[in-house]
Formats: structure tokens, C-alpha cells, sequence
């Protein structure tokens, strides 16, 4: 088994984040998984000490017994109709069927026949056998005919209304036994239906339901976090390991935050995020800063001797740099494409100090007109943030650190917006602080500008038709003869209106309309890219000089569109 | 002054006029008294004008006689009076004279008039059908019981002059086609008015199909204030000799009789009381996934609002009150509704696989202060969405039975888009459905240059309104689907060609949903709110094989061509409209030896779902493509020899709001030939390279489960090669024996490995049987033999590999009895084998071996009876099965009678 191993890689992806880094299973100096719950349906702790997974049946064990306990539950159509009972008295009957005592159902009613039972176990099980038999002492008051039909719970066995498709098992018209102990080919079943088919005096004592294999949905649900003041959050690692065939089994991570205790409260708690990667530092996307948060492990297999299980699971989390930071943008529409001058305020309260502005663009920013603190301009200095690949993607301003209660940060700058709805998502850091996580601003109305209606950080353009907006290929004409000057052309454009990477490629024609080079070739999203060409064809040789065409190609997925650009080289 | 004489002569003035009065009294009487007496046959006889009887009304009258002025007139004459003389006045007494009971004058029938008051004729209504506006129940159509027992619900009125014919049917079970995509129905209920000339053809359809009346007595259901009227047209002409142009018109629309006339509209139909009867206070859209089976690239939302027009009230210096359209948008009035579900991306919000985005537009919320909803007259979603979407819209006013609301659809978007590169702006003008409209044009051609032509276009309108309490008159918007087709075929012996080329929009709509009195109206239930404009009767059978109100419905569905030509499917003969026999036969003790399970026949199946296309069956309607395919097929051959074929073709076709599709290349060879004195061969061969990933679910019959259930469609050819062959030989050579061996052989390889598929589909199947006719002193004696073996690797890894053999024996005994009764007994032993080594145990999911014997013995008598062939059946069938060390058995008893024809 590799978790071991799994542990210390993911503490050390971990590591790479900042903040306090809280570690979940996995192994010695962690907390540990069964501590930490605040609700568990079909989890496992023992199989694999330091992980979680489903719960695996033992071939022994009634999964009957903790039905009602699992969320399950009997029902039946047409029993208390006969039973002349209360509702209440006629659920207790029921519960004596699973209860594991010498209490049974009763049907004690001769003329009585067709009753239905309905068994809902709560999750899918892997299930092979199931066994029913009146008490010790009364096996004369057994059925003596009955139908038992089954469904797996999945939604292919649904039918149009949303109910289970119960499928027949089988038929006993004569049933001589009092125990009735049926193999049942092992499969998952969830709902299980047993009816009378013989009139007669009947009881179940116990209602047995045997198998093996996990269940096939499973779930952890971490304790609410407090983390005594609003924090903001990191990156989020976690481990996985798979028993049985790993196409067939899932497990999934997510995230919640909020600002009261109790996370039944909607409105104070955020819903539930996307599920995060495994094996990989991921930035959590649950709102912050926020004082209190909880995570999420959902397994799923479609396999009944396949389970997903989790080895352990790293939460970065540091205090916030303010107990609010609200941000917001104007003018909140703008041309496709084209630079336009935005001003950019953030209002921080209750902060203990920052010095730094990240602002997420889709372009380099070239301009910065001003920036003001209170009203006050004041020294600023920037610096374009890149992304792992080296793209350019915002820009970072510094600026004389902000500290204390309602301070209004104001940032004049000129950018594009190459998307429907473009968002300069912004974040405060603090360098006098670096073991801290920086804070995402909260989109608002920061009440800095009566104009300024927005209250968002979006800028939103029009529809545009088509996708490639700008291209252009600069210095023209270049010299690549090594001279350091002009010895490549930088090819520009910009892709727009893409959520999705769309295939592009980047090629240069010679004017015989031959395939001379192909720059780039690979996915994009929309936004402004830059790629260097530097005179070579694809075999690394120096072409003549002459113009040559640079065609920049999207292959979105209603359709190509290329567009060209002019790119002279000369010695 | 006034004297003694004057008084005595006023005196004996009076007393004459008393008397004369009196006089004139008692005359009067008696004349009347014998008008009254003596049944006035002259009425009953009606009135004669220049020698014609004729019934034409006259009125009341001033009668001469009816001049009394008595107070208290016992003699107006009246119908006892007239037929038995029955006076009110007089005492009755029967003894001597026995009470004779009321003569029902329906036996004589009723006198009618016509709108104009002219007499019609003396009868019986059998069928009306009036739509009178503005009135409460104004939508009247009333069938008596005589429609039924007279005509047997079907009455044809027709005329004829030279070559111009008229026939009016009415009738509940009318097989009515305008065009395949336009109107078709096994079974309409309805009024078809039919036209035809040598040059030209006109069909119009009219029926209340909200509740087209069944035969009986008058109740108020035939009586709807609320109703949805269905008029089909059609019409074609025939130009030159080779060409016919043809046009369709179908409409569907409710309609409120509380309107005036003019009021509603034929095409896009009124709304209903029932759903005028509260404002709309709540807007809900809900966005999803529209390819959810990716989990990727779903519906991606940017921008959202709503344009609220309405008639708002103001009032002008003077105080005079009027109302002026004004339109706002709800962002701009304070309602923008924060989207529910789905995850927030950095600009956008999406929503993948499963999940969903809801916005709810509440106009009872503090924050909105646009118009009342009492004024609101129509409302527009406009919505920024990009990626593959699926847009479904309600109201508070649009729910179900239990008033939880239902969505209908309102857009998707085409293709599988995942880039976000469809960006675009919708508006979807919200409002319930009022009707659906389906217009259109076929072109034919017979052999024009050689090749025959069928051509047709149609385009489905969709209306729907937005109610308003205060209006009757309501603004509403359309959703268009069109579909086309085209075939083309030429036939040069020993060449032949056929090529076909077709498009159906996904929204192409052939469902209407009706206004059935002041019933609220179920969104949600198919069975008693739509009504099909075209059919599912995959057996085309006289039933539709889905539920819906107003119909009988198929049980069971078994399609297949009925080849014995007895309109009972060939796969369940023992299926009969009185007694249903929801088994096919080869599930069924003595029938299966002659019928065989569909998997072991051979048919081509274009879609690629291990299914021959004519044995499924489906829950679409019958249009001759589905819905969201376009592409073509084509294929060309050559009859080598008589009995000989060999055919190639391409299919291509892919989905218009899915990035699916189907291309599949095919060759056939066909051979059939019969060997005199020997028998009958038959080979087929098919092979077909596919690349298909279309889903073609269906729903067909299941061996385990013994019903037709959901079948899923494996996408076993997504990159695959196909081969299917099939021999068959039937043997006769020697009289009184039939030996038939049936072989088929397919193989589905994929050349790309798919997670869930084998990498071979494999189905083995062999089918040998015999059987003798041979007469032993009096008795019959047929003795047969069946063995069916298949050896299956099914397409699905998670499906266990079948290795099995059925044995079949059988005999069958028949002696008379008497004259024409004659008894018949039979026993069939089967033996059911997993072909596998002993010691190994039978695998989940497949049947264990059995034996199983059922005898069965029948007395069986014919008696001419009252004109009919009485056929008399009598006996049982026991059965006893033997299965994994337990024992089953069944028995069934019978006496049945049959009133023949033969």
C-alpha cells in the first residue's frame, strides 16, 4: 500500500502554499479522521488506518440491523389499512422486522393477502443473500407464498415518475419453508419489495439482508472549523488511493465557509464547491475571509468490490488581512478589445496592513494613471504577474501600507476586456507579512463614487461574433541576425469570448502560400497571447528574407476562424 | 232622469246579452271542446304546398277556437290528448279500459329543423357538434347512443358527380394521414370531409380533440367552455403527368367560448379559463446541461434579465384614467434574482452534468417596484448564455396535479458546444401554451426522368401566451421547429438506387396540450394533457402504442410485419383485442415451436443498436426520422440473378443539438431460391463499417422479466466493423415432414477499445426443427422437435457471456368425438442447458438449467349456431418446471367460445 507515501508527498505539496497548513488522516501528527466528523454515512476508519473509505460488508454482518440508523426506511401500501393501527404503532411494527430482537410484524389476519412490504436501505449495497423467518416458538405463522422483487437504486432502474423500478426476483406460489433464505446473484440493491401471495397468518421476526463488496455511495462530513477570527484560505491537497478497479470508483472533495457556527444556515454559509483535483495544490474556492469552514468526502462506485479511499487531506488557512476588503470597477462596459481607462477602488476595513494590489487581467497592463489612498496620491510602483507557463496575467502594485478601519484605496489603469463579462479580480497582500495568505476582494459597492453604479469588478462587452480580435506581428519588418536588435517578431492577438480551451495555432506562409513555420500550436482560452517567432522554419533553418503571412488559427467548437497578419524579414 | 221602464229595459238588455253570451260561451266550448277532442291530423300530416307535404314550421297561431275566456282552460291541446285522448279533467279509470303505457315516440324518431327553421326530416340525432361564443359551455358535442349501436360509431356521408367525389366520415377510429410528419393517426376520432378529382385532392380534419364525445347519453361533459379544436387541411394538385404538389396545414389550439367571436385565434389559439384564473406573480427559468452524459461544457450563464411590459394605469390632470405600454426591465426595478445551483466561474456561472441554475423572478418580493402583476401583459427572459444549454421556463400558473411546477422547454442550444464560442443573447418571451400549428409542402414526382421523388417540408409553430386576469385578448410568441425530407429513387433493371436525405429540428413539435373544460390543466401528464398530431404505433396495429387520453392503447407492443395478413402481430398470435395475451409466443408453451425470438431472424438494422430495425419498438412518434438527426443515406445495387441482390450503401447523420453522429458504410447481399421437389434457400449477408454514437434507446420485450422494458442502446459500433449472416433452408422433400434449420451469425469487432464493451459482440444462434403429420388408425399424430442454440458474448463487459441450448419435444395428439367435436391432447418436454463444464456454477444473471413439461388436452366442439360457426373450446395445461432442485408448477383451465365466421 503506497498511502504512506502518499502522506508525506502531500504534506510536501502542501508545504509549497502559506499560511497554517491543517493536516487530516494520513498518518502521525495529523488529526485524525475519526475525530473530526460531524456526520459519516457508510465511512470506514478501521480498513486502513490513517484513510477513509465505504464501508465494506462482511459476508456475516445484517445490513439490516442499522437500516433506520443508515436514513433507511419500511414502508408499506396496504398494511395498516389491515392492521386497523396508528401511524406511529404501525412504524414500530415495521421496526421490528430489523431490530435484531424477538419482536416480529405481525399479520395474524386470515383472510388478509397482497401485503406489500417495501424495504429502503438507505445506500446500495452489494447484497447476496436475504433471509426472513418468524420468531422461535411460532413457525407455523410464516408466508406461505410470496414474491420478492428488487432495485438497485440507480436512476437507469427509475421509473419516468422518479420511483424504483422494482424488478422481480422471485416467485414462491408454495412455500413449504419457515426460513426463507434466498442466494440473490450478487449485485446492488437498494430497494427491496416483498409481497404476500398466499392468504394466511404470517409474522416476520427478523427481516436479514447479507452481502459483501462496498457500498456504493458514501460520505464524510468534516466538523465545523472555528477559526476564532475571519481567515482566508489557501490551497487544498489531497490524496487518493483506489481498491478494485479505478474507472469504476470516484471520491470527491469540497469546500464551505461561513460566518456563523451553525452551517444549516444558509444564508451565513456558502454552498457546497466544485470538487477539487486529486494529487494536486488547489486554490479554495469557498468564499473568505470567513471565521468558520467544514469539508466534504463523497465516494462513489459503480463496482461493488471497487472503492476510492482518501489517504489524507492539507487545508491552508491564515488569519485575514482585514475583516473586509470590497472592491469595485468603472466603467463597467467597454469595446472589445480595446484599451480603456478603468478605475479600480478597494475599501478595506479593520485591516492589520497590506501593501500590495494583484489585479487579474487579461492583457499586460501598460498604463497606470494614478493611485490614491484617502484622497491622497501617493508613490506606487508595479509589476506584471505571470502564471506558471510565463504568461503575463495582471498586474501587482505596490503602495504605502493601509492599515486600520474604512480605507479607501483608488487605482486609475487602462486595460481590455476580451471577454462577455470580464472580471479584474483583485487581491490584497501583505509584505511586511509574507507567512500570510493574501485576500481576495469581495465584489461591491465600495460607496467611493456616486457615479459608479456597479458594484462589481466585471466589465462587460458586447456579443461578439467572431473570436480572433486582434493579431499583429511586431517589430515589422525584423532582422534575426543576431544582432540583438529586432532579431524576433512578437505575434500578438487576442481570442475572445472563449470559456473553454479552443485548438489555435500559430503558422507562417511564404507568399507561395507554403507552410514555412508553425509557431504554436495548442489550446486557448480567450485572452491576450503573445508568441516569438524568430525567423526559423521548422527545421531550425533561417528562411530568406521577403514577407511572410502569419496566420492565426481557432478551431472553436462552432467553427474555424483564422485571420493574418504581415510579417516582412530582412537581413 | 232614470225611470222605472229605462231600468227594466236596461235590465232585459242585460239579461239578453247574457244569454247570448252564454249562448256564445257554450258554442265556443263545444267547438273547442271538439278541436281538442279530435287529434288534429292535418298538423301531424304537416303542410301541403301545391301538393308536396312538407313539415315546415308555422308557429304558434291565433286560433279562432283557443278564444275562451274562461279562467281556468282545460283544453289546450297537447300530445296525451292527441294520441290517447287523454283529458286533464276527467277521471281515469282503467277497469274496463286497460291503461295503455306511453308509446316511445323514439321509435318513430323526431321531427327536425335547421337553422333556417326548415324541416329537415323525421329521426334520430345521432351526432352534434356546435361551438357557440360568448356562452358558458358554448362548446357542445354530443354523440347519442345511436351513433354507436346504429352505425357502430362511423357514419359516411359522400357524393358523386363525374369525376368529382365527396365523402364526410365521422368516427372515432378513423386511420387518417395528411403527410407522415404533419398528421397521422391509427385511430382519430373526429370529422374527415374528403374531395377528390382526377386532378385534384382536398382533405379537411376537424375534431373537439380536448374531448371528442363518446356515444351515449347527454351529460355535461359534452358541454366545455374551455376546448381545443384540432382543423388539418390538405390539398394537392397534380401538374403536368409526372409531378404533384401538395400543402399541409394542421392546427391544434384551445379556445375559450367565452370569447366573442373573432376574439381567439384559429392558429395561435386562446388561453384558457383555467389558466387566466390567477395572475402570474412568479417567473422561474431553470438552465442544465444539455449533453449532461459528459459532465463538461454545460450551460454557462453571463447575463440575465427580464423586459416586463404593461398596460399601467395613469391618471392625467383632468382625472381621466388610461393606460399606457411601458416597459421596463426587472434589473432596473429591483428584481435580480441571484441564480441558484450551479457553480459561480470567474464572469459566468455554469452548470454541469447533473446540475442546475435556477433564477426565480418574484414579483411579490419588497424589492420590486415595477408594474402589479395585474397589469403585467407579457414578459421576455433575455439571457446570456454560451455552451450547450438547456433552457426550461415556468410560472406559479404552469404546474401539475399537485400544483408543483412543471417546466416546459423553451431552447437548447445546437451542437455539444464546450468553448464558450456560441455566445449569444436569447430572449424567450414567457407564456403558456395556447397551440401548435404545423404547416408545410410535399413535392411528388412518378417516374420523371426515370426516378421517383417524394419531398416534404414542414415547419412546427408552438404558441403560448402570458394570462392576464383583466384581458381577454393576451400577447404570446412562437417557437418554430422545421423538418425536411427528401427521397429519390430510381429503378433501371437490373440496377436499382434510392437515396434519402432528411433534417428534423429537436423542437419540431407535433404535441398540443389541451384545455379540457375548466379543468386545471396537468403540464406534466402526457396521458390526460396531450394530444399527438402523429402517433407511436411502432406494430401499426389500429391502436397507438403510448397513453393518451381519448384512445386504447397498445399492452404490448411487438412490432413486425403481420406476413399471415390476420392484423394480429406474427410474434403473438394468440393476441386478440377481447382476450389480450400479453406474451409473445415464443415465450409461450406449444407456440414457440413455430415463432422464434427476434434475436435469431435477420433485418437490417441502420441504427446500430443490435436491434433489426423492424422489430423496434420505441416511445417517439412514428415521423419517418427522428427528431434532431438530419444527414442521408444512399445506397445502389444490382440483382445478379433472379432471387440474388447485391446492395452498397452510406449512411451519414448526426444530431442537431448533440455533437453525434452515425456513419456507417454497408454492403447486402440477399439470396433466396427455392429448389423444387428439395425447398428453400435463403442467405443474407451483411457487413458494415460503423462509426456511430448515437443513442437509439427502445423498449422490447424482456425474457426475465416477461414485459417490455427500457432497452438500452449499448453504442456497441462506435468505431466498429459489423458483419451479420444469416441461412436458412427449409426442407420439404418428403410429404408430411417440414424440417426448417435456421442459422445467423454476427460479429461486432471494435477497433478502438471502449471501457464497458467487449471487443467482440458475438451472437451465435442455430435453430433446427422437424416436424410430421401422420395419421395412426383415428388419431393425428404430430410430433416435433426444436433445438435452439445461442452462443452470446454480449456487447456490455458487465453482461454475462450466454452459452445456451434449448431442446424442445413435442407431440400432439387429435381423435373426433362424435360428428364435429374432436379432442386434442398434447405434452412438450424442454430441456433448458447452460453449455458449461458441470462443476462450474451458473453465472449471475443467467437462467439455470431446467426441465420443463407441459401437457395440455383441449375438447374441441363446432356447432352451426344462429349463422355463426360456433367453435367451442374446453381443457387445461399443466405445467411443471424443474429448476436449480425445486419444482414449480402451474396449470391453467379453460372453456371458451368462439362465435365463427370460417
Amino acid at each position: 500500500m503506497a498511502l504512506p507515501v502518499l502522506s508525506v508527498a502531500l504534506l510536501g505539496l502542501a508545504a509549497a502554499g502559506n499560511g497554517e497548513t491543517i493536516v487530516f488522516g494520513g498518518g502521525p501528527g495529523s488529526r485524525a479522521w475519526d475525530q473530526e466528523y460531524s456526520e459519516i454515512a457508510v465511512i470506514d476508519f478501521e480498513a486502513n488506518p490513517g484513510s477513509i473509505q465505504p464501508l465494506q460488508n462482511d459476508p456475516e454482518d445484517n445490513i439490516s440491523l442499522k437500516l433506520i440508523e443508515r436514513g433507511g426506511q419500511i414502508t408499506s401500501p396496504n398494511a395498516r389499512t389491515v392492521l386497523e393501527v396508528t401511524q406511529s404503532e404501525f412504524e414500530n411494527l415495521l421496526d421490528n422486522m430489523v431490530d435484531g430482537r424477538n419482536t416480529a410484524f405481525e399479520i395474524k389476519i386470515p383472510s388478509a393477502t397482497g401485503i406489500i412490504l417495501r424495504f429502503d436501505l438507505g445506500e446500495r449495497f452489494g447484497v447476496n443473500r436475504i433471509r426472513f423467518f418468524p420468531r422461535e416458538g411460532f413457525e407455523e405463522f410464516f408466508l406461505k407464498g410470496y414474491l420478492v422483487r428488487l432495485n438497485d437504486g440507480s436512476e437507469e432502474q427509475q421509473t419516468v415518475s422518479g420511483n424504483p423500478d422494482l424488478r422481480l426476483f422471485k416467485t414462491v406460489e408454495r412455500n413449504l419453508d419457515p426460513v426463507v433464505d434466498l442466494a440473490v446473484p450478487l449485485q446492488f440493491v437498494r430497494f427491496i419489495e416483498v409481497k404476500q401471495l398466499v392468504r394466511g397468518e404470517w409474522e416476520i421476526d427478523e427481516f436479514e439482508i447479507f452481502g459483501e463488496g462496498f457500498t456504493s455511495a458514501a460520505a464524510y462530513i468534516s466538523n465545523v472549523f472555528d477559526e476564532d477570527r475571519p481567515a482566508v484560505f489557501g490551497g487544498i491537497t489531497w490524496a487518493k488511493e483506489t481498491i478494485g478497479e479505478p474507472a469504476k470508483v470516484s471520491a470527491t472533495v469540497s469546500t464551505r465557509s461561513g460566518h456563523a457556527p451553525d452551517p444549516s444556515d444558509s444564508l451565513a454559509w456558502s454552498g457546497w464547491s466544485l470538487p477539487y483535483p486529486a494529487g494536486v495544490r488547489t486554490p479554495i474556492a469557498s468564499p473568505a475571509p470567513r471565521q468558520y469552514w467544514q469539508f466534504r468526502v463523497l465516494f462513489q462506485s459503480s463496482d461493488i468490490l471497487s472503492a476510492a479511499t482518501v489517504d489524507s487531506i492539507a487545508v491552508e488557512v491564515s488569519p485575514a488581512l482585514a475583516d473586509s476588503v470590497v472592491g469595485e470597477v468603472w466603467p463597467q462596459d467597454a469595446a472589445i478589445g480595446q484599451a480603456t481607462e478603468l478605475t479600480y477602488w478597494v475599501r478595506s476595513y479593520n485591516s492589520s496592513g497590506f501593501d500590495q494590489l494583484d489585479i487579474k487581467t487579461q492583457a499586460p497592463v501598460e498604463v497606470i494613471r494614478s493611485v490614491q489612498i484617502d484622497g491622497t496620491d501617493v508613490a506606487w510602483d508595479k509589476e506584471d504577474t505571470k502564471d506558471d507557463d510565463g504568461n503575463i496575467v495582471g498586474v501587482r502594485i505596490s503602495f504605502p501600507r493601509i492599515t486600520g478601519n474604512d480605507r479607501l484605496l483608488r487605482v486609475v489603469f487602462e486595460s481590455i476586456a476580451l471577454h462577455y463579462n470580464t472580471v479584474f479580480i483583485g487581491r490584497i497582500f501583505d509584505t511586511q507579512r509574507p507567512q500570510n495568505l493574501p485576500q481576495t476582494l469581495v465584489q461591491g459597492d465600495v460607496d467611493a463614487d456616486p457615479v459608479a453604479e456597479g458594484d462589481d469588478l466585471s466589465v462587460t462587452t458586447r456579443v461578439a461574433d467572431n473570436r480572433i480580435y486582434f493579431l499583429e506581428a511586431s517589430p515589422a519588418p525584423f532582422t534575426p541576425n543576431g544582432d540583438g536588435v529586432n532579431d524576433q517578431t512578437i505575434v500578438t492577438y487576442d481570442i475572445v469570448n472563449l470559456t473553454g480551451g479552443s485548438p489555435v495555432s500559430v503558422q507562417v506562409y511564404d507568399l507561395a502560400g507554403r507552410l514555412r513555420r508553425v509557431v504554436y500550436s495548442d489550446l486557448d482560452i480567450g485572452g491576450r497571447y503573445q508568441r516569438v517567432w524568430d525567423g526559423t522554419d521548422d527545421n531550425g533553418q533561417m528562411l530568406a528574407p521577403g514577407i511572410y503571412l502569419v496566420r492565426v488559427e481557432v478551431a472553436a467548437d462552432t467553427g474555424k476562424e483564422s485571420k493574418t497578419a504581415i510579417a516582412p524579414l530582412v537581413y | 232622469m232614470v225611470t222605472g221602464h229605462t231600468v227594466r229595459a236596461a235590465m232585459r238588455l242585460v239579461g239578453a246579452l247574457a244569454i247570448w253570451c252564454t249562448i256564445v260561451s257554450a258554442i265556443l266550448l263545444h267547438s273547442t271542446r271538439l278541436e281538442a277532442q279530435g287529434p288534429d291530423r292535418d298538423r301531424l300530416k304537416g303542410v301541403r304546398r301545391g301538393g308536396e307535404l312538407t313539415f315546415e314550421p308555422t308557429g304558434p297561431g291565433v286560433l279562432f277556437g283557443a278564444l275562451d275566456p274562461a279562467v281556468k282552460k282545460w283544453y289546450v291541446p297537447q300530445e296525451l290528448f292527441r294520441e290517447y285522448q287523454w283529458k286533464q279533467w276527467e277521471y281515469s279509470n282503467y277497469a274496463r279500459d286497460h291503461y295503455q303505457r306511453y308509446v316511445s315516440i323514439n321509435l318513430e324518431g323526431d321531427y327536425f329543423y335547421d337553422i333556417y327553421g326548415s324541416y329537415i326530416t323525421r329521426g334520430w340525432l345521432i351526432y352534434d357538434w356546435s361551438q357557440t361564443q360568448p356562452q358558458q359551455g358554448g362548446s357542445n358535442l354530443f354523440k347519442t347512443a345511436r351513433f354507436q349501436s346504429f352505425f357502430s360509431n362511423l357514419v359516411i356521408a359522400s357524393d358523386q358527380k363525374g369525376q368529382h367525389n365527396l365523402a364526410i366520415t365521422i368516427g372515432d377510429e378513423i386511420r387518417s394521414t395528411l403527410t407522415p410528419m404533419t398528421f397521422s393517426k391509427p385511430a382519430f376520432d373526429g370529422i374527415q370531409i374528403d374531395y377528390q378529382s382526377d386532378k385534384y385532392e382536398v382533405t379537411a380534419l376537424l375534431s373537439r380533440i380536448s374531448s371528442p364525445g363518446a356515444a351515449g347519453s347527454r351529460s355535461p361533459n359534452n358541454q366545455q367552455t374551455n376546448s381545443t379544436t384540432l382543423t388539418g387541411r390538405r390539398a394537392t394538385t397534380q401538374v403536368g403527368d409526372y409531378l404533384k404538389l401538395g400543402a399541409n396545414h394542421v392546427s391544434a389550439h384551445n379556445s375559450s367560448q367565452l370569447l366573442d367571436a373573432f376574439e381567439g385565434s384559429p392558429r395561435s389559439g386562446s388561453i384558457a379559463s383555467s389558466q387566466n384564473a390567477e395572475n402570474v406573480t412568479r417567473v422561474f427559468v431553470r438552465l442544465s446541461d444539455d449533453s449532461p452524459e459528459d459532465h463538461e461544457g454545460g450551460a454557462t450563464l453571463f447575463a440575465w434579465d427580464l423586459i416586463i411590459e404593461a398596460d399601467v394605469e395613469t391618471i392625467d390632470e383632468a382625472g381621466d384614467v388610461s393606460f399606457a405600454r411601458k416597459t421596463v426591465r426587472a434589473s432596473e426595478v429591483g428584481l435580480i434574482p441571484e441564480p441558484q445551483g450551479g457553480f459561480q466561474r470567474l464572469g459566468f456561472w455554469e452548470a454541469n452534468g447533473s446540475e442546475q441554475i435556477e433564477l426565480v423572478y418574484d414579483f411579490s418580493v419588497a424589492t420590486y417596484t415595477g408594474p402589479d402583476p395585474s397589469e403585467i401583459r407579457m414578459v421576455t427572459l433575455e439571457l446570456v448564455v454560451a455552451n450547450d444549454y438547456r433552457i426550461e421556463t415556468t410560472s406559479d400558473r404552469q404546474f401539475d396535479r399537485q400544483l408543483a411546477n412543471v417546466y416546459l422547454l423553451a431552447a437548447r442550444a445546437d451542437d455539444n458546444v464546450k468553448d464558450g464560442s456560441n455566445l449569444t443573447v436569447l430572449k424567450i418571451p414567457y407564456g403558456l401554451p395556447t397551440a401548435t400549428e404545423i404547416f408545410g409542402f410535399t413535392l411528388e414526382a412518378t417516374r420523371l426522368w426515370g426516378f421517383d421523388l417524394y419531398g416534404e417540408w414542414d415547419r412546427s409553430v408552438s404558441y403560448r401566451k402570458y394570462p392576464n386576469r383583466a384581458h381577454t385578448k393576451h400577447l404570446g410568441a412562437s417557437d418554430q421547429g422545421d423538418g425536411w425530407m427528401l427521397n429519390l429513387s430510381k429503378i433501371a433493371h437490373p440496377f436499382f438506387f434510392f437515396s434519402e436525405a432528411y433534417s428534423m429540428a429537436h423542437n419540431y413539435n407535433t404535441s398540443a396540450i389541451l384545455a379540457r373544460g375548466e379543468t386545471n390543466i396537468d403540464y406534466s401528464d402526457e396521458g390526460r394533457f396531450f394530444y399527438e398530431l402523429v402517433d407511436d404505433n411502432d406494430d401499426q396495429d389500429r391502436f397507438p402504442d403510448w397513453q393518451r387520453i381519448f384512445q386504447n392503447i397498445d399492452v404490448e407492443v411487438f412490432p413486425g410485419y403481420d406476413e399471415n395478413l390476420d392484423f394480429i402481430s406474427d410474434f403473438n398470435q394468440n393476441d386478440s383485442e377481447d382476450l389480450p395475451n400479453l406474451v409473445p409466443d415464443y415465450d409461450e408453451p406449444f407456440l414457440r415451436y413455430g415463432t422464434d425470438r427476434p434475436e435469431y431472424l435477420f433485418g437490417l438494422d441502420m441504427n446500430n443498436n443490435l436491434w433489426v430495425d423492424r422489430f423496434e419498438n420505441d416511445d417517439e412518434p412514428d415521423f419517418p426520422y427522428p427528431r434532431d438527426h438530419k444527414g442521408y443515406n444512399i445506397y445502389g445495387g444490382v440483382d445478379l440473378l433472379p432471387g440474388i441482390r447485391l446492395t452498397v450503401g452510406r449512411t451519414d447523420e448526426r444530431l442537431i443539438a448533440g455533437d453525434r453522429e452515425n456513419t456507417t458504410s454497408y454492403v447486402l447481399f440477399a439470396l433466396e431460391r427455392d429448389y423444387p421437389g428439395l425447398g428453400r434457400l435463403t442467405i443474407y449477408e451483411n457487413f458494415k463499417i460503423a462509426k456511430d454514437n448515437i443513442e437509439n434507446h427502445l423498449r422490447q420485450w424482456n425474457e426475465f422479466e416477461r414485459r417490455n422494458v427500457p432497452t438500452v442502446d449499448p453504442l456497441a459500433a462506435q468505431d466498429t466493423w459489423i458483419n451479420s449472416t444469416f441461412m436458412s433452408f427449409k426442407y420439404t422433400k418428403i410429404e408430411d415432414v417440414n424440417f426448417v434449420s435456421k442459422f445467423k451469425y454476427d460479429r461486432w469487432h471494435q477497433n478502438e477499445r471502449q471501457p464497458d464493451l467487449r471487443e467482440d459482440y458475438t451472437f451465435f444462434g442455430l435453430i433446427n426443427k422437424v416436424d410430421l403429420e401422420r395419421k395412426v388408425a383415428y388419431v393425428d399424430l404430430m410430433p416435433r422437435i426444436k433445438n435452439e442454440l445461442r452462443l452470446e458474448a454480449p456487447a456490455f463487459r458487465s453482461e454475462p457471456e450466454r452459452r445456451e441450448d434449448t431442446l424442445q419435444l413435442s407431440l400432439l395428439a387429435r381423435w373426433p368425438l362424435f360428428s364435429s367435436s374432436t379432442m386434442q391432447a398434447g405434452v412438450e418436454y424442454t430441456i433448458f442447458n447452460q453449455l458449461r463444464k458441470s462443476e462450474t456454477a451458473v453465472k449471475e444473471g443467467l437462467l439455470d438449467d431446467f426441465t420443463e413439461i407441459v401437457g395440455a388436452v383441449q375438447f374441441s366442439n363446432v356447432t352451426n349456431y344462429l349463422g355463426y360457426r360456433l367453435l367451442t373450446n374446453m381443457g387445461m395445461r399443466l405445467t411443471r418446471r424443474s429448476l436449480d432442485g425445486e419444482t414449480e408448477t402451474g396449470s391453467v383451465s379453460f372453456a371458451t367460445m368462439y362465435a365463427g365466421l370460417d
